[in-house]
């Protein structure tokens, strides 16, 4: 490979690779040139705009043009960058004498697909082809239509790289904001449900809310400085400023947990319902004075809300906190059992459980990340998450960031039934809409933010303010509100999975 | 004397270079030795000498070498080995009763050090010992030999006294490392793997920036280590500039295979790219990249797109750091990685023998520092170590015999 295409600029000529810009035109050019002489030449077309966002990231990018330029070298190829984020490479189909070991071997333009194949299968939607290879002897049509359309495409917006510089002032700008600003305009709330089986198998049955959780609003928080990147661009620094948001946090529980505020609402929860109220913390959060203290007014909280049941936390530690610093967290999980609090193990993605054995840190409760990819694994994959789930005890995960009716049922079916996330928010939502005498103005949406906002300017327009913040909103079972009202609910506020998407 | 008095007295008697290296290397073969008779029920008799005991003024370089020709006779005795261990004591090995020679060597051995102006040592100077039912007692005193470096005092200013990183004193470092020349700051550790004979010898070597020397030149007064995550973003910058480092013109020409420290972002960065480009054919296959587990679980689906990459490009991963609380929550072929470090801890020490260690011929034992890791380690089937306890061997030829084959 080239310096330069190594630093990403479009050397002018030869065999190098092309810059996205007239990329297109050079393409649908090459095709037509070589498809009139197409013995022994072919096309490798990797399609990076058929994968899910994220993907295609950056180092997708970057490794993706690596492997098809090498094979571009060494098989008198040339590769087109083009504006959408795919990458063609046209070059001899034949393999070369040195195409036996390693990275040789790899370049092999008859091996290429399935290497590129393998790298990608992550971020590749099962039904998604991701590379094309079209020998132009016989399927220069289908090369000649693929370039034709892609003239016809508007170009991608480029990414820019996050710069250390500005990671690290938006850090600090954000550090500043959470000690400065009026506490509940920057956090947000989100309920979770423990919801029964239904009569009928894969049937939903009633919601039962069993926590809010409650975290601070990094939307909010960019809103209120000039941010120069995206926080959690780097999971490091974000892990840096969460220990920060952490001292915020406690002294907030603390001066709150006494008071009849939205956040206290949670934990004065009906001994039928055992609501709990969720944070997230980090281990050194935990084992600072900060949560002593916090844990010393939690047991007191009977005495002190006028015979209120104690306050009860479920404290959430996210699972890089816990690979980073595997004996704080057995001390952190110490302090949370001592403290009579439930430990749970957050950040679990799907992957990461394919991975390793987040059991192994013997959390109370694990969360795990609903993504649509989960429904499409591979069998081996999903038998080991299958199998990880049941021996774990499906009673004791969360699928949580479950934004759809499929995210639940997937759920269910593996004997999962405590939610949290998008879709359990507009069941949560609607079921309020029908239990209130004054939501005639309120859409779905607006009930649904309002219930996720803590201070006063994102609870504006609601009337019913004690419904809203209200740990257990009425028991409406997710399929029992008469047809009739249900549905007045749901269309006055457009269908949730609708608006929410 | 007080102990921290015979501390110091040994640590100013310890060799350095060849002669340490030496001594490190009898300590390892003793151990071998020892936990062999232990294993086997093979009778032998052993006395160690203890001459770290003694104040400084009593053992000068010819008291030393007189000390050496005191255990002349025992050195006579059937199958005898003399070994020098690192903080001046001698210790030996023989088999059968050689009653006569060892009183010899005991009696001349006292008169040579004992005064009776100066107080006793508060250690006995000659210690018999008779295996394999004294075993324990002299692993034991074996294993404090390597511990006394614990209680000195500390040479470098205590983390509380130094400031703590925060952002924008990282990237103050950050732009500093960028423009300064790293090549004073590169270091090596040698991985060895345990033969036979009980010798070591390298497999390969790991290359690293001191962070320790970097952050002293660059960010004097600061603790870099005290904000564990600035500091995980910083080894991004370093992993930058090691890559540069190996690209460089020549680095790798005569190089052997090595292993770097990386982060799965920096596997995935065009600084790697180009030293695949510039890595000499002859070490291909023989590269090790080496991931800390945090990092992999930041974002596991980067970690296994980088992780597909680099072995489609014929280099090997490694899980560093595992702790024996990560022990149970890592699996090489689950996680698809070649070779696991095992960093060696009293926790660690307590995982009983009955307890398997899977995938043993692919562990690393880190930080091997003490002989209690090597037995530990040839009891649960490790045969990689890292640490003072496994110093290769050098062959006449230098350094050589290296390779990356692990089974």
């Amino acid at each position: 490979m080239s310096g330069a295409s190594l630093l990403g600029v479009a050397p002018l000529s030869g065999r190098g690779e092309l810059g996205a810009t007239g990329a297109e035109r050079q393409l649908q050019e090459a095709a037509l040139r070589q498809s009139r002489n197409p013995a022994g030449r072919l096309a490798i077309a990797l399609h990076l705009s058929r994968l899910v966002a994220p993907a295609p990231r950056p180092h997708h990018m970057r490794i993706a043009r690596a492997c098809l330029q090498d094979t571009a070298t060494r098989h008198d190829g040339q590769v087109f960058g083009l504006a959408n984020g795919d990458l063609v490479l046209l070059c001899r189909s034949g393999a070369t004498a040195d195409a036996t070991i390693g990275r040789h071997a790899a370049a092999d333009p008859q091996a290429l697909p399935e290497v590129l194949n393998r790298l990608f299968r992550v971020d590749t939607p099962p039904s998604v082809t991701l590379v094309s290879v079209w020998p132009l002897e016989t399927r220069s049509g289908e090369l000649l239509a693929y370039a034709a359309s892609c003239l016809a495409q508007a170009p991608m917006p480029s990414f820019v790289a996050p710069d250390g510089a500005n990671q690290a002032s938006t850090m600090d700008a954000i550090g500043t904001v959470i000690t400065a600003a009026e506490v509940t305009d920057i956090l947000q709330r989100q309920t979770g449900v423990l919801l029964s089986s239904g009569a009928k198998r894969g049937e939903m049955g009633q919601l039962r809310p069993i926590y809010r959780e409650v975290t601070f609003s990094i939307a909010a928080l960019e809103a209120r400085i000039v941010p120069l990147c995206r926080v959690n661009d780097d999971p490091f620094l974000f892990r840096h400023l969460a220990a920060r948001l952490d001292q915020r946090m406690l002294e907030v529980l603390s001066a709150q947990l006494a008071s009849q505020s939205p956040l206290d609402m949670a934990t004065q929860s009906a001994p039928e319902t055992g609501a709990l109220l969720h944070v997230n913390l980090t281990v050194s959060g935990i084992l600072s004075s900060g949560f002593a203290t916090l844990a010393a007014l939690c047991r007191r909280a009977p005495q002190t809300g006028g015979g209120r049941h104690a306050a009860r936390l479920g404290v959430e530690v996210n699972l890089m906190e816990a690979v980073a610093d595997p004996r704080g967290f057995a001390r952190a999980r110490i302090a949370v059992a001592e403290a009579g609090f439930t430990l749970l193990l957050d950040g679990v993605s799907h992957l990461a459980l394919s991975l390793s054995k987040p059991a192994a840190f013997q959390p109370d409760l694990m969360k795990l990340d609903w993504s649509p990819r989960i429904a499409d694994l591979a069998p081996h994959e999903a038998s080991i998450i299958d199998h990880t789930i049941a021996e774990f005890g499906p009673h004791r995960m969360i699928l949580q960031r479950a934004e759809t009716e499929a995210a639940m049922r997937w759920g269910m079916s593996r004997g999962i039934r405590r939610f949290q996330g998008r879709h359990v928010d507009a069941m949560l939502g609607a079921s309020r809409i029908v239990a209130c005498r004054q939501a005639e103005a309120c859409t779905l949406r607006q009930c649904i933010e309002r219930s996720a906002a803590t201070g006063t300017a994102g609870r504006a327009g609601c009337t019913n303010l004690r419904l809203l913040d209200e740990a257990s909103p009425p028991k409406v079972p997710a399929s029992a509100p008469p047809r009739s009202t249900r549905a007045d609910a749901l269309r006055s506020a457009g269908r949730a999975e609708e608006i929410l998407s | 004397m007080t102990s921290a008095a015979m501390v110091q007295a040994a640590k100013r008697r310890e060799p350095e270079g060849p002669d340490a290296d030496k001594a490190r290397q009898d300590v390892a073969r003793l151990v071998t030795l020892v936990n062999d008779c232990m294993k086997a029920g093979i009778p032998r008799e052993a006395c160690l000498v203890r001459l770290s005991a003694l104040p400084e003024e009593r053992v000068k370089p010819l008291h030393l070498r007189l000390a050496r020709s005191a255990l002349e006779p025992i050195t006579q005795a059937d199958r005898a080995q003399l070994f020098q261990l690192p903080n001046g004591d001698m210790a030996a090995i023989w088999r059968g009763p050689a009653e006569a020679a060892a009183n010899a060597s005991r009696t001349t051995i006292e008169h040579m050090f004992t005064d009776d102006k100066a107080p006793a040592p508060t250690a006995r100077l000659w210690e018999a010992f008779t295996l394999p039912a004294d075993g324990d007692r002299l692993l034991a005193a074996l294993n404090a030999l390597a511990h006394p470096r614990k209680e000195s005092p500390p040479a470098e200013p205590s983390p509380n006294a130094l400031a703590q990183l925060d952002a924008q004193a990282l990237t103050a470092i950050e732009t500093a490392l960028a423009r300064a020349d790293v090549s004073h700051f590169a270091r090596r550790r040698d991985i060895c793997m345990r033969m036979p004979d009980a010798s070591f010898r390298r497999r390969w070597e790991k290359r690293y920036l001191s962070v320790e020397d970097i952050t002293q030149s660059l960010a004097p007064g600061h603790a870099t280590r005290l904000e564990p995550w600035l500091f995980r973003r910083l080894t991004r910058t370093l992993d930058r500039r090691m890559l540069a480092l190996l690209a460089a013109n020549g680095e790798l020409r005569d190089a052997g295979p090595f292993a770097i420290n990386l982060n799965v972002a920096s596997v995935l960065a065009p600084e790697f790219l180009r030293l695949d480009e510039s890595l000499p054919a002859t070490l291909r296959g023989h590269v090790i990249i080496d991931l800390s587990p945090a990092d992999v679980m930041a974002d596991p689906s980067a970690f296994v797109f980088a992780r597909d990459f680099a072995h489609s490009r014929g280099y090997r991963l490694q899980l560093r750091n595992i702790t024996a609380e990560l022990l149970p929550v890592f699996d090489l072929h689950r996680l698809g990685v070649d070779i696991m470090e095992l960093h060696w801890s009293d926790a660690v020490a307590s995982i009983g023998p009955e307890v398997i260690l899977p995938n043993a011929s692919s562990v690393v034992l880190s930080h091997a520092n003490t002989p209690d890791a090597i037995i530990w380690g040839l009891a649960h089937g490790v045969t990689l170590y890292r640490g003072e306890m496994a110093i290769p061997e050098r062959s006449r030829t230098g350094r050589t015999g290296q390779s990356l084959i692990l089974h």
